[in-house]
Parts: C-alpha cells; sequence; structure tokens
C-alpha cells in the first residue's frame, strides 16, 4: 500500500495569548520571538493513523507531502522520523499565499504525480486557520471518497473502515480505496521517534517539487488561485474585566459567588 | 444589494432543526429581498416545510427519500448541487455541524468555488457576501469576501438569531431527486452520549478541565451540575480532559468539539485556552474557578474565585442550596 | 523546639574507623601488660594440642582456594560481558583512598550506628581471627616458634578478646534479624541470611569451646596464670570445672570440638563462594572502581550519531562496573528504605531492581557467553526482555534521581546512572515513554522548554521593573532564571525576589530574557540524551559567545547541569545557586536583613540537587539564622537523608503511579514538625508543596506555607510593603 499523509508546518497554537500580534498593515500574523513554528498537531496524528496501517500490513510505504516553505522541511522531517519512508516539499513562491482551494489543489496534482497512491490522511484541519477543507478538497480534485474527523482508520483489502467522530456519538464507514481520511485528535497520542528513525530521517532527502513538475496551472495556486480573500485578519476585543469573590475561606468565596449570580438573576 | 440565498437545512426528530431555524434568520437578513430556498432532505422532510416557510424561507427544495435520512455527503451533494441549479443562488448557508463540516468544503469544490467555515458573523456587503470566524484557535478573526460564485459559508451554531416566526406563511416547494448509490457505505453506529440533558440544550454549563488533576475531580464537577438543577445543568469537559480519558469526547467543549452558548458557564480547573474558549465565548456569564490567578480564562469570565476547586466547589455546592 | 543555631547542627564524622579506637586501646594495654608481668615466662602451647590428622586442615584449606578460585572465575566470565569502563586508571590515589575510607573503614554502613556497631565488631572479629589462624598455620608450617613467652600470652588475649568482640557482633546481628521490628532486612530475606549468621556465631561459639577444653585439660592446672590470658576461654574453662570432667572425656570433647570448628570454619569460608558473603571483597573493590566525579554527572554518551544502541536495553550494554556491582549487592534494604517512591509505595525498590538485574544475569549470562564464543557477538541473542519484562517500565519511570539510594548503599551501588542508562533505552531505542513525559520531551525539543501550554513568556516575570539588565558580556553574573522560573506562574515571585535582592545586593549582572532555553536537564533525566546534548552544546556556545563567566541560578537543576554536566561540553562556568550568593551577600553586609518575616516557625527541605548531590546544606540555613525572629525545626529526614519532593528525574511532567505521592509523604513530614513555613530552594520542591499541602491539610486556616528561602529574605530585607508577594496576605494566613 502506498498512503500519503498531508502534513503542513504552522505557527505554534501553543503561542502564550500575550505573544500574539498581527500586522494589520499586512492582514498577516507577526511570528512571536523565539517561538517556532511546528507540526500541525492534527496531521502528526494522521501520520500516526498512516503508520498504524503500514505497520499493521508489514509493508507498503508512507510517503509525507508538504506545501509550505523551505522551513517546511522540518515538519517532513517529523513525519519521516516517526516512519514515513519518503518526503516531497512543494516549495514555490508561486504556491505561497494560497487558500484551501489552491493548497488542495497542488497537493492533488502532487499525489497523481506520485501515481500509485492508495489512500491519502490529513489532520482533520490545520491548527492555525481551523478550516478543515484541504482533505475533502484533495478527495474532489481526485474524484475519491473521503471519511472526516476519524478516530480510527483500517485497511480492510480494497477498502478503508474508518470509525467517525459524531457530535453524538461514532460512526463506522467503509469506503473503497482510494480514498481521504481526516483524522482526528481522538486517535491518541501521535508516536514518539526513535532516535534511530530520527538520526535516518535527518539523513534523507526531500524532493522539493514546484508548479512545472506538476504541470498545475499558476493561475489555480498560491495567491493567484485562490477563491477566498481575507479582507481583515484582526485580534478581538477581550470581554468585560472578570469580578474575583472576595472571601478569606473557600466557603466565604463560595457564599460571595452564589449571592452575585442570584443578584444578577443567573440563577 | 439582493441576491439568493440557499440554506442547507438539517432535520431534528421529524422537525427544522434550531440551527436551520438561525441560518434562515441569517439568510433573510443577507439575502436583503433576494430570494431565501432551504434543501430538506430525507422522510420527514416534506412535512418540515410549512416550519420553513414560517422560519424565513421563500421556497423549499424537497425530497423525502428515505436514503437521505442518514447523511451521506455524495448524496446530499448531488441534491443540493440540484437545488443550486435550480435556485441559482449566490451564498450558500450551512450550518457548521457534522453535515456542514463535510458538506461545505466538497460543495465549494465542486462549484470551483470557495467556502469560509465555522463563521460567527454574515454579512451583505454590496451584494457580496463578507464571512467573519475566528482562526488561530480563537486568538484571531478574520472577514473574508469571495472571488468566485457562489459563496459557501458554513455557520457555527447560536451565532445567529432566527426571525420571529412568521405564522402561516406559505412559499413555494421544489422536488429534488431522489438519493443515487452511495460510494460510502455506513456500517455501523454507536451513540455516545451523556443521557438526559445534552450540553447544548442546557441553560447552564459547569465543565472540568485538566487542572482537576483526576478524574475523579469530575464528581465534584457533577455534584455542583446536581445542585443547580438537573434540568437545567450538564457536565462539559475541555479538550485535556477528554484527551486524558476522564470524560466522555461528546461532552468536549471547544473548537473541536461541541459549541455551547448557556446562560450560566462554570469553566472549573480550565485554563481557558483560545480552543477551549471558542466553544463557550458565546455563553452569557462565565464563571472561572482557577487556582491561578493569571489564567487565560479570567480574562473572559465575568465572576471568579481564584482557589484550590476540591475545597470552593463542595460549599458552592452548601452555598447554591442555602439559597432556596 | 530548637533556637536556630546552625553551630548544633550535626555533621556526620569523617573520622575514619572511629570503631578501632577502643579497640587498639585495649590491645595496646594487653600488650604492654603481657610484656610487663610475662617478661621472664617461656609461655607457648603446642599447635595441633590432641588433634591426629592436622593434614585435614590443608585440605580444606585447598578446597577452599578451589572454590575461590572457582567462584570468582565464574564471576569474572559475566562481568567480561560488558562493556569497558572510562577513566579507571584515573585518579588512583582517590580511588585507593575510596577504597579504604569506603571499604575497609566502613564509612558508610556507620550511618545506620547500630549496624555501623554491629558490622564493625564481626568484620574487626574475623580479620583479626584470620590473623590469628594465619600465625598458628605459620608457626607450624615454617616451624618459626614465635608463639611463645610473651607474644603467646599477648596472642592468647587479643585473639580471646576479638573473639568476644565477635560474639558481640553476631549477638546484635541475631537480635536485629530475629527480634527487632526491622523491616528493611526482611524485604529480601533468603537462607543465606540465617546460614552466615548462624555459622559464624558456631564457628566463635566452637573456637572457644575447643579452647576451653584444652585449657581445662592442659593450662588450667599446669599454667594458669598463662591460661587466665585467654581470658573468655578461661572463663569457659573454669565453669567445665563444675562438671567434673576426666581428663579423657576432656580430650575427646576436644577433638570433636575441633573438628567441628574446622569444618564450620571452612564451610563457612566457602559461603564467599556462594552467598553475599562475597562482599567482604567485593564492597572494598566497589569503592574502588566508584566514580570520582560528582554524583549530580550522567554520563555522556560520546559520539552519539554513530552509534546503534543508545541505552542499555540488554545486560550486556552496561559497563562491567555495572555488573560487577550486582554482586556486590548484600540486600541490607538501605536503598529501599531512603528511596521516595518506595516510602510512598510506587513500583520502585533499588534493591529489588538490583537483585532483579544480578539474577537476569545469572539467567540469561552464560547463554551469552556461550553465544560470544561462538559468534563473537554477544548482542547477538538476548533470551528475555531486560527492559520491560525483566525491569518494568514502570519502574525506571518511578525514580527522582534523587541518590538516596546511591548515598546510603553501604557497598558503593550507583542505582541511579543504572536506571538512567535504562531509560535512555526506553526513549530514544524504543521510544517507550509515558505520555505527559512526552508532551514535556516534544515541548523541550520544539519550544525549549517543558512547560506545556504555559500561557507565560520568559519576560513576564519582568513586568512592573523597567531596569532589568540584559547580560551582555561585561557584567560580573548572569543571573540564569530559568524555565520554571519563568512560565510557572507560582515561582514567578521568586524570580522578582532572586532579582530584587541581587540589585540590591550591588551586584553586577544581567539576565537573558527570551534568549533563555532549556539548559536539557529534564531532558537528560528522563533518557533523552541526544536531546540533552543538542540544548547543552546550543547553550555553552551562546555563553561562550556571551563571555559568561559568573552564573546565578534560582533552581538547583540548572545548577547542577551548569556546574557538574557542562564541562563535558567544554562550557566551563562558575555557577552558585541563589542561596550561596545570597549568602555571602548577608555576611559580607551587602544585603541586611531588618524586617520581620511573614513565617517565624520554620523547616528547612533540602532539595536532593542543591543539597545531597552537591553538598550545600548550610548556606540556606545560614540564610535563615539570618532572619529576625525566626526559629528553624529540622524534619527528621534532612541534609544528607533529605527526602525528595517527588519532582526529580522528570517526574514533574509524569503521573504517579502508587499507593501514595511524595509530594504529600514530603509534605506530612513538614507538616509533623510543627513549623509553620516550610522553606525550599528549588522552584520543582515549592510547587510540590504547593500541591502536597492542601492534600495533607485540607483546610485552608492553620496551613503550613512554603516559601523559597529568597521570598522570606526579600521580606527581610525590603520590609512588609516592598515584598513581591502580597505578604500581608501571607501574615493574615497565619494567624
Amino acid at each position: 500500500m502506498h498512503l500519503v499523509v498531508c502534513a503542513k508546518q504552522i505557527p505554534d497554537p501553543e503561542t502564550p495569548p500575550a505573544a500574539f500580534r498581527i500586522d494589520s498593515a499586512k492582514n498577516e500574523v507577526i511570528p512571536a520571538q523565539g517561538i517556532a513554528p511546528v507540526l500541525s498537531p492534527f496531521d502528526a496524528q494522521a501520520a500516526e493513523a498512516a503508520l498504524r496501517i503500514k505497520e499493521k500490513a508489514g509493508d507498503g510505504k508512507v510517503t509525507v507531502i508538504s506545501l509550505g516553505q523551505e522551513s517546511a522541511q522540518a515538519a517532513i522531517k517529523q513525519v519521516l522520523a516517526m516512519g514515513a519512508d519518503e518526503g516531497v516539499l512543494l516549495s514555490d513562491d508561486a504556491f505561497q499565499g494560497g487558500d484551501s482551494y489552491s493548497t488542495a489543489h497542488a497537493l492533488a496534482a502532487a499525489i497523481k504525480k506520485l501515481g500509485d497512491v492508495d489512500a491519502v490522511f490529513c489532520g482533520r484541519q490545520a491548527a492555525d486557520w481551523d478550516m478543515g477543507q484541504v482533505g475533502i478538497g484533495i478527495a474532489e480534485e481526485l474524484g475519491w471518497p473521503v471519511a472526516i474527523i476519524a478516530k480510527d482508520a483500517q485497511a480492510d483489502g480494497g477498502s478503508m473502515v474508518v470509525q467517525r467522530v459524531l457530535a453524538d456519538g461514532f460512526e463506522t464507514v467503509k469506503m473503497p480505496l482510494p480514498a481521504v481520511v481526516t483524522v482526528s485528535n481522538e486517535l491518541g497520542d501521535p508516536r514518539y521517534p526513535k532516535l534511530q528513525q530520527i538520526m535516518q530521517a535527518a539523513r534523507k532527502t526531500v524532493t522539493t517539487w514546484g508548479p512545472a513538475d506538476l504541470g498545475v496551472d499558476a493561475s489555480e495556486i498560491g495567491a493567484a488561485g485562490s477563491r477566498l480573500k481575507l479582507e481583515k485578519l484582526f485580534q478581538p476585543e477581550s470581554g468585560a474585566e472578570v469580578e474575583l469573590m472576595e472571601g478569606e475561606t473557600p466557603a466565604e468565596q463560595a457564599q460571595a459567588l452564589a449571592k452575585a449570580l442570584r443578584d444578577a438573576k443567573i440563577i | 444589494m439582493a441576491q439568493d440565498v440557499l440554506v442547507v437545512g438539517e432535520l431534528a426528530d421529524g422537525q427544522l432543526s434550531s440551527v436551520t431555524e438561525e441560518l434562515l434568520g441569517a439568510a433573510t437578513r443577507i439575502a436583503d429581498g433576494g430570494k431565501v430556498s432551504v434543501t430538506l432532505l430525507g422522510s420527514a422532510a416534506p412535512g418540515a416545510a410549512a416550519g420553513a416557510f414560517a422560519a424565513g424561507a421563500d421556497r423549499a427544495c424537497v425530497s423525502g427519500d428515505a436514503a437521505y435520512d442518514e447523511f451521506r455527503s455524495d448524496q446530499w451533494l448531488a441534491a443540493v448541487e440540484a437545488a443550486l441549479d435550480q435556485t441559482g443562488a449566490a451564498a450558500v448557508l450551512i450550518a457548521q455541524s457534522g453535515v456542514g463540516r463535510d458538506l461545505g468544503p466538497r460543495l465549494a469544490f465542486r462549484r470551483n468555488t470557495a467556502v469560509a467555515m465555522d463563521c460567527i458573523r454574515v454579512e451583505n456587503v454590496d451584494g457580496g457576501l463578507r464571512a467573519t470566524r475566528s482562526a488561530y484557535g480563537g486568538n484571531a478573526h478574520a472577514t473574508y469576501s469571495f472571488a468566485t460564485s457562489p459563496a459557501v459559508v458554513t455557520v457555527r451554531a447560536k451565532s445567529q438569531d432566527p426571525i420571529e416566526a412568521r405564522a402561516g406563511a406559505s412559499g413555494e416547494t421544489v422536488e429534488l431527486p431522489a438519493a443515487a448509490a452511495s460510494r460510502t457505505e455506513i456500517t455501523g453506529r454507536e451513540a455516545a452520549v451523556a443521557e438526559g440533558l445534552q450540553i447544548e440544550d442546557a441553560a447552564i454549563v459547569v465543565s472540568g478541565g485538566r487542572g482537576l488533576g483526576a478524574p475523579e475531580g469530575f464528581k465534584a464537577v457533577e455534584e455542583l451540575a446536581a445542585a443547580l438543577g438537573s434540568d437545567k445543568a450538564a457536565v462539559g469537559a475541555s479538550r485535556a480532559a477528554c484527551d486524558l480519558g476522564w470524560y466522555p469526547p461528546s461532552q468536549q467543549v471547544g473548537l473541536t468539539g461541541k459549541v455551547v452558548t448557556p446562560d450560566l458557564y462554570i469553566a472549573v480547573a480550565i485554563s481557558g485556552a483560545s480552543q477551549h474558549m471558542a466553544g463557550c465565548s458565546g455563553s452569557k456569564t462565565i464563571v472561572a474557578i482557577n487556582r491561578d490567578p493569571e489564567a487565560n480564562i479570567f480574562k473572559s469570565a465575568r465572576f471568579g474565585i481564584v482557589g484550590d476547586y476540591k475545597a470552593i466547589l463542595p460549599e458552592l455546592v452548601n452555598a447554591i442550596k442555602a439559597l432556596d | 523546639m530548637q533556637q536556630n543555631n546552625p553551630q548544633e547542627i550535626r555533621k556526620p564524622s569523617r573520622l575514619v574507623g572511629a570503631w578501632w579506637g577502643p579497640a587498639v586501646g585495649l590491645t595496646g594495654i594487653g600488650l604492654v601488660s603481657a610484656v610487663e608481668i610475662e617478661r621472664t615466662s617461656d609461655a607457648t602451647r603446642e599447635v595441633f594440642f590432641n588433634v591426629d590428622q592436622p593434614w585435614a586442615v590443608y585440605l580444606f584449606l585447598s578446597i577452599l582456594t578451589g572454590l575461590l578460585v572457582y567462584g570468582i572465575g565464574r564471576h569474572l566470565t559475566l562481568w567480561a560481558l560488558g562493556r569497558p569502563v572510562p577513566g579507571l586508571r584515573q585518579q588512583l590515589g582517590h580511588r585507593l583512598r575510596n577504597a579504604v575510607r569506603l571499604g575497609l573503614a566502613q564509612d558508610k554502613v556507620r550511618r545506620d550506628r547500630y549496624a555501623g556497631i554491629m558490622h564493625w565488631c564481626i568484620f574487626s572479629s574475623i580479620v583479626v581471627l584470620t590473623f590469628v589462624t594465619a600465625q598458628v598455620a605459620i608457626a607450624d608450617d615454617l616451624s618459626i616458634h614465635f608463639l611463645e613467652g610473651q607474644y603467646y600470652l599477648f596472642f592468647s588475649f587479643y585473639g580471646d578478646l576479638f573473639g568476644l568482640i565477635g560474639v558481640v557482633g553476631v549477638g546484635m546481628a541475631l537480635y536485629r534479624r530475629y527480634f527487632d521490628s526491622y523491616h528493611r532486612i526482611r524485604w529480601d530475606e533468603r537462607l543465606e541470611d540465617h546460614a552466615i549468621l548462624w555459622g559464624l556465631a558456631l564457628v566463635l561459639l566452637t573456637g572457644f569451646a575447643v579452647e576451653a577444653f584444652r585449657i581445662n585439660a592442659t593450662e588450667l592446672d599446669q599454667q594458669p596464670d598463662w591460661a587466665r590470658w585467654s581470658f573468655v576461654s578461661w572463663g569457659v574453662a573454669s565453669g567445665l570445672d563444675l562438671f567434673d570432667l576426666s581428663e579423657s572425656q576432656l580430650l575427646s570433647a576436644h577433638v570433636w570440638g575441633w573438628w567441628s570448628h574446622i569444618v564450620i570454619a571452612f564451610g563457612w569460608l566457602g559461603l564467599i563462594v556462594f552467598t553475599k558473603l562475597d562482599h567482604i571483597f567485593f564492597a572494598p573493590t566497589n569503592a574502588f572502581l566508584l566514580r570520582t566525579d560528582s554524583p549530580g554527572r550522567l554520563t555522556k554518551i560520546e559520539n552519539i550519531e554513530e552509534r546503534e544502541v543508545f541505552g542499555v536495553g540488554q545486560i550486556q550494554d552496561f559497563t562491567w562496573k555495572q555488573l560487577f556491582e550486582l554482586d556486590a549487592c548484600v540486600r541490607c534494604g538501605r536503598c529501599s528504605s531512603v528511596c521516595p517512591a518506595n516510602l510512598s509505595g510506587q513500583p520502585l525498590s533499588p534493591m529489588h531492581l538490583i537483585q532483579d538485574l544480578k539474577s537476569h544475569l545469572a539467567t540469561v549470562g552464560p547463554e551469552l557467553q556461550r553465544v560470544g564464543h561462538q559468534n563473537g557477538d554477544v548482542r547477538a541473542v538476548s533470551p528475555v526482555a531486560m527492559v520491560g519484562d525483566v525491569i518494568k517500565d514502570e519502574t525506571l519511570w518511578a525514580c527522582r534521581t534523587c541518590g538516596a539510594c546511591v548515598q546510603e548503599c553501604p557497598v558503593m551501588i550507583e542505582h541511579v546512572p543504572t536506571i538512567v542508562d535504562m531509560r535512555r533505552y526506553l526513549v530514544m531505542d524504543e521510544a517507550r515513554v509515558p505520555a505527559t513525559a512526552q508532551a514535556a520531551l516534544e515541548n523541550m525539543e520544539v519550544r525549549g522548554h517543558p512547560w506545556r501550554g504555559t500561557a507565560l513568556t520568559r519576560d513576564s516575570w519582568m513586568e512592573g521593573f523597567d531596569d532589568v539588565p540584559y547580560f551582555d558580556g561585561t557584567q560580573e553574573y548572569l543571573y540564569w532564571v530559568g524555565c520554571s522560573g519563568s512560565l510557572v506562574e507560582r515561582n514567578l515571585p521568586i524570580t522578582k525576589s532572586v532579582f530584587r535582592l541581587l540589585r540590591e545586593s550591588g551586584a553586577s549582572f544581567g539576565v537573558m530574557g527570551q534568549e533563555e532555553t532549556c539548559n536539557g536537564d529534564p531532558a537528560r533525566r528522563l533518557g533523552n540524551e541526544y536531546l540533552y546534548q543538542i540544548l547543552a552544546q546550543q547553550l555553552v556556545d551562546t555563553f561562550k559567545e556571551k563571555n559568561v563567566q559568573k552564573v546565578i541560578t534560582n533552581c538547583p537543576h540548572c545548577f547542577n547541569t551548569f556546574k557538574n554536566e557542562y564541562p563535558q561540553f567544554d562550557g566551563h562556568f562558575e555557577v552558585l545557586h541563589h542561596t550561596e550568593f545570597l549568602a555571602k551577600a548577608l555576611k559580607d553586609g551587602d544585603l541586611q536583613a531588618r524586617h520581620q518575616v511573614t513565617a517565624s516557625e520554620m523547616t528547612y527541605h533540602d532539595s536532593c540537587y542543591l543539597g545531597r548531590i552537591n553538598g550545600q546544606y548550610d548556606a540556606p540555613r545560614q540564610i535563615i539564622e539570618f532572619l529576625p525572629g525566626t526559629s528553624l525545626t529540622e524534619m527528621k529526614r534532612s541534609r544528607s537523608r533529605g527526602l525528595c519532593c517527588g519532582a526529580g528525574g522528570g517526574n514533574m511532567w509524569q503521573e504517579e503511579i502508587g499507593e501514595r505521592r511524595v509530594n504529600h509523604v514530603r509534605s506530612e513530614e513538614a507538616v509533623g514538625t510543627g513549623a509553620d513555613s516550610v522553606v525550599s530552594n528549588c522552584p520543582f520542591c515549592i510547587q510540590m508543596f504547593e500541591d502536597g499541602l492542601p492534600a495533607v491539610h485540607p483546610e485552608e486556616e492553620g496551613r503550613m506555607r512554603a516559601f523559597d528561602i529568597a521570598e522570606l529574605l526579600e521580606q527581610s530585607v525590603f520590609g512588609p510593603e516592598g515584598g513581591s508577594r502580597a505578604t500581608s496576605e501571607v501574615a493574615e494566613a497565619i494567624q
């Protein structure tokens, strides 16, 4: 089986709110000092899902693809260290500034170029923009079925059996391969790489492809291919001041809170 | 400027779901005199049309095919595309639900256009749609316009107000085709949700986080909810607590869990990461109980107690009981 | 409550072999008397009196020698499975001193006073009686007649004296083993423990009996003045008179006694080969092999990028010294009796860990040896998973690296490096890491600090100070705040206190702010040596670039890493813990502690990495002494016996498994002193007390408070209005 993991490098979602700044002239996030970008956590879980299938099957290949700048090599290496076999970076100025549509378009073209792919795993959403579209977009571009928000995925002959997280429970779906799965945190923690694998990953060469390699039209990728136009990026205003309950003891604080809620006619 | 709007309706217990009513409310506002259509799919759909008209729809695109009862995105996509062809709507509103998360992007890609997910504000600016959503885990808000048509938007539940019901209103009904075969087979379904009051419907939600220290901490949280009234209060949890296996994922409040907008949200030992706040910031009143006075949750809370929940919750239960 | 007086704090005696004193004295008196009284006599006795087959002794001796050679050979083949030990030929003088001080003089045995006396009695008795026996053999074999006259009498005297001392020692041992409610020696009690003890008792008793029969039969009547020199046997012999035995009966009893004595004595010596009695040789040897550098330093894996195996997952990946010391263990249980994890009912007992490894070595060793001979590669097979099956993962994770076990071990076993070696295997080779520890490791790797999800930045503590100087190479000191000092809410007041005190003292210093990154200590203790080396090398380079010479740290873990471990990366800095700097500033008059503080009766908790591992017990206590109106009550476990708070060895970031949490146990001990405050010097300890104190004292009223000593000193220097913490609120809470 040839499995593909789509991995995105994003600004650290755990950046302390105090260090989060926006350049409103450019509509961009200002990278926080000393806080390096990270692999989107859901994408690490997507890699985990793919690697579990490969391990269970006993053979197969996992290729990790990232669309991003040169620094995204780090995200690719991280997935290689987890156990992926090959890495591809889609890096070219023409790819930058895109929306979910242009990103999915380029990734789908790369998957087509790989040729023999059986399944694609993406995070349920990237933890920066939280859109949750690219996996579905790839499926649409390739004409494959997709199961989103998976907590478990198992290859079963020519099909993929996916357990999905619903608002009120779980659903098991079966779809023919090739297919796309987007993975949620309910899958569990991604593995900690063995040092031997980290070293091997460090020695691996990541293939870089540009638009010409993929044969995509420049008007369909990056900023040019974007259907969604960002008008304004801003920090929401924070709410009112908190009123802290006074009291010498927990009992007094609790009584003060109960009274405040009653006075405000909330309870 | 007027524009025609299509709403993808969802049904619950044979009725229009509350989020669909909210979407119809938003649709009438952004239509600005344009026509509002709604798709209704599933065996209960024909009976739900009247409710849709009362909630603001001018036209209902209906299929009573029972194959639509369970959501399979390829089948629903075909139906919504058919409705879109018939109505020529310039904007499509879908709830940010299990349906919208799947159908929104599919529809956009199928129609070679764009979708903005999980929007909390939709506006009609000069006949074009503007949608605002949160990003970077809630640290930022982003407002988008659309370069292509139709503009597809998924909308966060409880972010929009429904219109006042138009009693006896009627409208045009259009028949949608029956479902074609799906490539996706649903082989099993398992409910995993607390019995009784659901957190989305509760007037009061008491949530616990990683700061509880152990799964046993949820006992104290449950006791507080019980003291507030089991008919009014439900128990939620942060993603950290759910990931640790302390509470079922169905009770998770936050960006990747449930969005709740109760009258009162009590966050116990929750630090208040923006991803969590995305799920509860619509609450009318937030109360925070946390040992760390610098915890982010206090920035959004109206009332707060700095202290150890183990000492405070039993006292709060007593104090609430003493009120009555 | 004891008044605050550092002079009264008892220091462990450094006198080598204090118990030699009285014995040498007594022996000396005997020698002088013998020379004086028997100046003219020609006292002697017949060697092998009344025994017809003395050659049997030599047969036994040959068998014993053969057994010993066999035993050592058997051990050697197993030890040889281990990897080489680097640096063994260095510091030979230091090693010899260790062998004498810790091996022969048994400095550590005396940390348990009763056991110290007991063991000295037995040890000295065996040494002297072996010497006595050797002289008899020499006198007979070489026909040198030196056992005559004055020397014979003196010889009789000290032989009996040390026989008696041995009896006392054995008596004490019997009491402790059978009558005392003393648990640790019974945690892994085996048949050999009884055999060794009873065997020795019989050797001594039969020895006295034989001598008594001989004296009764001969000297008692013929040379009563000689007989009295063998004062114990003389006493017994005199007692035998009551039975009115005939000479032939006496001679017959003597023969039987003699043979019993010989057989039991050789049998007992034979136990050396088969039982823990081998510690007679292994303990001093292990003292010689003991590391000569700081116990706070873990070994560096050299050329880590070129290795194929990083940790120790199989027995043959240990060094031969690590295998050797498994055999030195005597199962005394001292390590486990002080282990914080074991005390809290968590799944680690250092003694059992060592014993489990020892039996594992005995089980798989011969097979490995055989394969090694056939294929030349002992790595080729591993019949059992040592880490995981023999030693459970949770056992390894429960270790706090607090060093209490190493400190107490009377045979100088170093448990901590062995545990960390296996952790290295878990983390780097197997990637088997508890989820929370994994999160901390990933965070260190990705974000340069272990505090996942913190809302603070490294500048947060500076809010309200507009004059925080950044280190630029011109200042004398770098004030290293550390991750815990800047990213954990509770520790911000400590950082602020230290900062204000440094400023007040007039010290020339600066901070690194956002440029600080984790120095790697938690990664190393958790077993990720690779991550540690990356972080450490980066920071050493940064320090050198910035021309850092002297560092003041908040945190004893940073302190230990900079001081003891960075030299491995060619980073040589003068490192001070804030307590060391502040104590000196107070003594020099650079700081004046004038004001009352919000604690009056306090107890002091020694953090492991400042105290036991780096030996700094006094500076913090000296600061407390300067605080007006305060008194100090020591906990039962203090100074080198201090109990870990529970956070060490990366356990700050782990879920604890077991009956109790270590910090609850330690908080209970602190509360038990009756003090109103527990004072420490480590951000981890403070966090652990902040969690543990409410658990053991749920009512907020009257609950003990936890302070870093710098917080109190800040109050005392700047007054009640000037503290970083809301001191009035604290004062109210205490009243």
